[in-house]
């Protein structure tokens, strides 16, 4: 049962913009450790991993949200997820075959991940009933 | 699933944020509810006649009604 939903929101928002601060920083500090020359071998594959488990520490966030939240907000919340995951992965499928096929501009894989959270935040006004 | 949702609140003067309260719903649900854009579990459809004191026929119509 929904218990309150003013500190379930609250922490859903911390803790989104720390895993989104933890997944840059940690994606800059990879990138300026390389550029450096403090980062190989095994060292790049470990900090490597950083970025990885900020996206794994979000995925937790949200999930505890949805476990806190009203079956109304839960079901809305897993309908955004699920359409912003589905055009992340459809848009970045696309751009890959035309990357391969088209010469498009290569897109590093980190990407994925803030598209879809912008995805998710654009999507917010629009899906607003869990049918 | 049609409802007499806001109608029963405003014959009791609660606002949404109150009959959330009571049902142990946030206010956007209620909302949701009340403009037929979240279909309630059956649990919640017991909690909603509950508050008001009806049968759960009382608050929603049956859409499979012959």
């Amino acid at each position: 049962m929904w218990k309150s939903d003013a500190p379930a929101s609250q922490n859903y928002l911390v803790g989104t913009f720390a895993c989104l601060g933890l997944y840059m920083a940690a994606l800059f500090g990879v990138r300026a450790g390389v550029q450096a020359g403090a980062l190989s071998g095994p060292m790049l594959y470990a900090a490597a991993a950083a970025p990885g488990l900020a996206v794994a520490a979000q995925l937790l966030v949200t999930l505890r949200f949805m476990a806190a939240s009203d079956e109304f907000v839960r079901a809305v919340t897993a309908k955004r997820f699920i359409v912003a995951a589905t055009l992340t992965f459809a848009g970045f499928t696309v751009w890959g075959f035309l990357e391969d096929f088209a010469g498009l501009q290569h897109v590093p894989g980190w990407y994925v991940y803030p598209a879809f959270w912008v995805l998710m935040g654009v999507l917010n006004p629009f899906i607003r009933s869990s049918h | 699933m049609k409802n007499r949702l806001r109608v029963l609140r405003a014959e009791r003067g609660w606002t949404q944020e109150e009959l959330g309260k009571r049902l142990g719903v946030s206010r956007q649900a209620v909302n949701a509810l009340e403009t037929e854009k979240h279909d309630p579990s059956l649990d919640l459809a017991y909690r909603i006649a509950a508050a008001f004191e009806l049968k759960v026929e009382e608050v929603f119509e049956n859409p499979h009604a012959a």
